[in-house]
């Protein structure tokens, strides 16, 4: 599904030259539930950004779908997020005006997806806070704001689902249950998840574990 | 979409409520400071304008045709034959012949300028029932063969009363001076400080003989509807005269309307201005206080375009309902004003540019609702162009991090 190859990207390009990302390139299949890992600056979270579309290579080519995403402008890859990839944030980011049925429902539409009641009511069902629909960011516990974002991210049905370091801002307990509603809505609906992380609790639900030093994969292992 | 836009701009204000608050409140006060002004300005425009159709010109005057529009009273070599208003009143039904000079009349202690108005009494009150503004005394119709009627104003600047003994001073058409004794007959209070202040009213006839000018007239007060186009059906039909509309003859009045109108404008501006630099910070503040939300909105995929338009909408917001409180809040202030009216006489004798005295009353200024709500919209919205411009160009991938 996701193809990378002899990604770069560089920040200052002829100043004074970081390399973030150096010659990667890796294969991503559907359904795949893995984790990038690796020391801060290794270029986990410019990796991500650049699998989300949210950020664009230096060089090299990204071929989501089958389809070179790497020269394409930003409202082009605006429109690829918007109906292929979910996001989740270690913040969670939900929008604190709008209640957590609102925030799933914004997600639907944004992506133009036509969408009943039903539809959002079951995306928080599914990570078991269907009785929070009606809450605002404020009145609902960090684990349950970060499972409004899953639900918000699955909502839309995407290829693809990123999370940079979801389980950072939550206790072991919420971890695990967060992780493992991921992992079910993975086997459940086969949507790819990839993570950015630390925590030895996400890479341990993970079936592939890329790890990432100074910009380059130092180890792809699958479990 | 756009509903859901406008339900998360909506919420998106009063997110910061006092902040919200205090720019509504700043707004509100600006437009109804706008309703208020345009309300009392247009009150004292109508209350002048009916002054000076309804007591002192009508709505055409015909001069004769060497009259200069400088001169506030006509000269007597600009009289023009008695005859022309005989021809003249044969086309319209209210229409008034007169003879206007100045004199000075002086009591035993105070002298006055004054400018004497010699009218036909049926034919005046036609067009200006004058007789209905007698306060003391009576019309010059029931008036003795010596007997004026005289201005209030000037009456009480005078402290004349009824029966009380003036003397007039004047030159007559062939340049000498004559005086007469004459009394007061009656006092009269038209609301036209031109006409309360400096007039005297006496029988035409009376005017011709003083001013030796038998026979002579110095102007003719019509009021006829579509009075323009009089104007020049007379110029066009009668020789020796020439129309003037309210209009040409108020030329001083209408520039200073104007230019009062203009400073208020300037003034309101100025206050709006204020209010929207309110606007475009709360707008701004808004922004950098969501970047991150901002940046998770583009990054499930939200337009610039939808962006920028969620921030013009929250301004358009709150320049809708600061609008429609400005408007209420005018309206309020104005209502004082339209009960009751606004007592110029404070002032004493000071001229405010105005041919009005006494109470003034405000009106309703219905008229400037749609304008006001449409300006506090478009001055909103325009005030939040930038930081809605900033939003929407900020990256997610920076505002994600930060």
């Amino acid at each position: 599904m996701i193809k990378l190859e002899n990604l770069k990207k560089t920040y200052n390009p002829g100043k004074i030259e970081v390399h973030a990302l150096d010659n990667v390139s890796i294969n991503i299949e559907e359904g795949e539930f893995l984790t990038i890992h690796g020391p801060s600056g290794s270029g986990k979270t410019t990796l991500l950004n650049i699998l989300g579309c949210l950020d664009i290579a230096t060089s090299g080519d990204y071929y989501f779908k089958e389809r070179d995403v790497s020269k394409l402008s930003m409202s082009d890859l605006s429109n690829i997020r918007r109906t292929n990839i979910g996001f989740i944030f270690q913040t969670y980011n939900l929008i604190p005006v709008l209640t957590a049925y609102e925030n799933v429902e914004l997600s639907l539409m944004l992506a133009h997806r036509k969408y009943k009641k039903e539809d959002i009511l079951n995306a928080l069902d599914d990570v078991g806070i269907k009785d929070l629909a009606k809450r605002f960011p404020r009145e609902m516990s960090g684990g349950q704001q970060q499972r409004v974002s899953i639900a918000r991210a699955l909502v839309k049905s995407p290829k693809l689902i990123l999370a940079d370091e979801p389980t950072a801002n939550l206790d072991s307990e919420n971890a695990t249950m967060i992780m493992k509603a991921m992992k079910e809505m993975n086997e459940k609906y086969n949507v790819t998840f990839v993570f950015s992380t630390h925590d030895p609790l996400v890479m341990s639900f993970a079936k592939r574990l890329i790890k990432l030093k100074d910009g380059k994969i130092e180890t792809d292992e699958r479990k | 979409m756009i509903k859901r836009l406008f339900t998360l701009a909506f919420k998106n204000i009063f997110r910061a409520r006092n902040r919200t608050m205090i720019t509504i409140i700043a707004y509100a006060f600006g437009i109804g400071l706008y309703v208020f002004m345009n309300s009392l300005l247009t009150g004292f425009y109508n209350t002048s304008v009916k002054n000076i159709i309804d007591k002192d010109i009508g709505k055409i005057k015909v001069m004769g045709n060497d009259y200069n529009l400088d001169d506030a009273v006509p000269l007597p070599e600009t009289y023009f034959e008695y005859t022309k208003y005989t021809d003249i009143s044969k086309q319209y039904e209210y229409c008034s012949p007169d003879m206007q000079f100045i004199a000075s009349i002086i009591t035993s202690d105070v002298s006055a300028k004054t400018v004497i108005r010699g009218v036909e009494t049926d034919k005046a009150n036609s067009v200006f029932h004058y007789s209905n503004d007698i306060v003391e005394g009576v019309w010059i119709d029931q008036c003795n063969d010596n007997e004026v009627v005289i201005g209030g104003r000037i009456a009480h600047s005078l402290n004349l009363k009824l029966g009380d003994v003036f003397t007039l001073i004047f030159k007559n058409r062939d340049g000498n001076f004559d005086a007469f004794d004459l009394n007061v007959g009656g006092i009269i209070s038209t609301g036209n400080p031109n006409i309360d202040r400096l007039s005297i009213f006496m029988p035409l006839a009376k005017a011709q003989e003083f001013m030796s000018a038998n026979g002579l007239i110095s102007g003719i007060s019509i009021k006829t509807k579509k009075y323009n186009t009089e104007k020049i059906k007379i110029n066009e039909t009668f020789t020796g005269v020439s129309a003037y509309t309210w209009e040409d003859l108020s030329e001083d009045f209408l520039n200073l309307d104007k230019m009062k109108s203009g400073f208020s404008s300037i003034l309101i501006f100025m206050i709006v201005i204020v209010a929207t630099v309110g606007i475009f910070n709360t707008i701004l503040l808004g922004m950098f206080e969501r970047k991150r939300e901002i940046g998770m909105l583009k990054a499930m995929g939200m337009s610039r375009r939808q962006i920028e338009l969620l921030f013009s909408i929250e301004g358009g917001i709150i320049g809708f309902v600061g609008s429609v409180a400005g408007i209420a809040f005018g309206f309020l202030i104005n209502l004082p004003f339209v009960i009751k009216g606004f007592d110029i006489s404070v002032y004493g004798d000071m001229d405010i540019g105005y041919p009005v005295q006494g109470v003034v009353k405000s009106l309703w200024g219905f008229e400037f609702i749609i304008p006001a709500l449409i300006l506090g919209v478009i001055i909103a919205v325009l005030a939040s162009y930038y930081p809605a411009r900033r939003a929407a160009r900020l990256e997610p991938v920076k505002t994600l991090r930060d």
